[in-house]
């Protein structure tokens, strides 16, 4: 699914589920694999997350017979966003350099966590036989350049452990990843009022604004988030609603719930979608769906 | 362990019930008494056969077929079998697909296929390609996909069925 290189930047979904993968006939639309989305611009590879739905990024890209600098930013350190990185076929190549980001509240850990993911005990090869150069850091600056991408990013407080967003800035266009954060804490009517919570608003406001595309965690229905407040997962309603008020183009629901089928994510688009595409300030609503890329 | 307290266990009363031997008369609208040329045929049923395993294997479902529905203004709809061969899409007689429509490009799209699944790209046209009303460069296809190219609808059909 990666496309010619041209001065667009191409967004494709390996990965959609979220906590865990579901394979299935009830998944096959929407996709079972856990988070991962490719970004390509001309020869720039960046990468969010890597959950199951790498595995068949590197299959991909090792078809590409080409070496490669791969830049992946993790969200954060949950087993469904790094379980594929073992899986990864270009990480067993000497020709690929792998550039791993993350949160620099884990310190050091960062690397410890990913080695100990390969540790005997719960995988069969240690890390050591990973080929390619792997340069594992924190982020330390405010935004990161990458060829000609710029990549601002920020702490999400709204999830167990923490989580980091980014927004990726190519040719004018904003890309915004921002999975894993609990939105309705901060923004349903019931939210503290405490100027701590506005603040936080406030950044999360300013980070969405005007985006070309939100990629959006929107793991609960309003009904089922009342019984999952705490998880540090957003509900659907509320997550249209800060987008749309925001001036998000386009909104890509993500980290669907292990529970949805493709039939309950096809009547929640009927549901939700056409509202959003028809208002005066159109925003086009979708459920991101493995192996789909977008031209931004 | 010696409990002598213990009451002793009540059996359930089994009541074993004869079926007559006389034949009972149905009512209406079930089962009619077979006639006489069939019992004699379902004789040779006394006995249970051995089914062969390899009838098993023969009958599962091995392949795909894959077709797309497309209704275009103006013209009958039709439908277009899937095989192996990348197909392209557009304005053009010469397309494998050919739309006949204004706002479709010359050479619009592609389908192609790699053993497993089916993709339809853009290949740079002018007013893109939408699968279920969403825009998008690529997308590997699913049953039941709407693909809007244009004016027209294609309708992407995939089923099992027994090779």
């Amino acid at each position: 699914m990666i496309s010619k290189p041209s001065a667009r930047a191409y967004v494709t979904f390996w990965g959609t589920r979220g906590s865990i993968p579901t394979p299935g006939n009830s998944t096959e639309k929407y996709g079972g694999n856990t988070p991962c989305v490719h970004i390509q611009h001309e020869d720039t590879d960046i990468i969010l997350d890597a959950g199951t739905g790498i595995r068949n990024l590197g299959l991909e890209l090792m078809q590409q017979k080409r070496k490669m600098d791969l830049h992946l930013l993790l969200s954060h350190t949950h087993w469904d966003h790094i379980q594929g990185l073992p899986f990864f076929v270009p990480a067993y190549s000497k020709e690929t350099n792998i550039y791993i980001y993350g949160s620099p509240q884990k310190e050091s850990f960062l690397e410890g966590i990913l080695q100990r993911q390969m540790d005997v005990n719960y995988f069969p090869v240690d890390m050591n036989a990973l080929q390619a150069k792997l340069i594992i850091k924190e982020i330390e600056f405010e935004a990161l350049t990458i060829d000609a991408a710029t990549v601002q990013w920020q702490e999400q407080v709204c999830h167990p452990g923490g989580s980091v967003r980014y927004r990726i800035e190519i040719n004018g266009k904003k890309i915004v990843y921002a999975t894993d954060v609990e939105l309705d804490k901060l923004f349903s009517p019931s939210a503290d009022s405490s100027d701590d919570n506005k603040k936080l608003k406030d950044e999360y406001n300013d980070f969405i604004k005007d985006a070309d595309l939100l990629i959006a965690d929107a793991q609960y229905t309003q009904e089922e988030y009342i019984a999952k407040q705490n998880w540090g997962h957003s509900s659907i309603e509320t997550v249209l609603k800060v987008a749309h008020k925001q001036g998000v183009k386009q909104l890509a629901l993500f980290h669907h719930d292990p529970q949805r089928s493709d039939t309950m994510i096809d009547k929640l688009w009927k549901k939700h979608s056409p509202h959003y595409a028809l208002h005066d300030r159109p925003m086009n609503t979708f459920w991101a769906r493995e192996g789909m890329t977008l031209a931004i | 362990m010696g409990d002598k307290s213990k009451k002793p266990v009540k059996r359930a009363s089994v009541r074993v019930v004869k079926r007559s031997t006389k034949a009972k008369s149905r009512p209406q609208g079930t089962i009619q008494q077979k006639p006489e040329d069939e019992q004699s045929r379902t004789k040779d049923l006394s006995s249970t056969m051995q089914i062969s395993m390899s009838d098993f294997f023969e009958d599962l479902p091995a392949e795909r077929e894959t077709h797309l529905d497309i209704t275009c203004p103006g013209r009958e709809p039709r439908r277009i079998k899937l095989g192996d061969d990348t197909l392209i899409i557009g304005r053009d007689d010469t397309c494998d697909i050919p739309l006949p429509l204004k706002n479709v490009s010359r050479n619009h799209a592609q389908v192609s296929y790699n053993g497993d699944e089916y993709t339809i790209s853009d290949i740079e046209s002018t007013n893109g390609i939408f699968i279920n009303n969403i825009r998008v460069s690529k997308c590997i296809l699913r049953n039941h996909d709407l693909i809007r190219i244009g004016e027209a609808k294609l309708l992407f059909v995939r089923e099992k069925i027994r090779g």
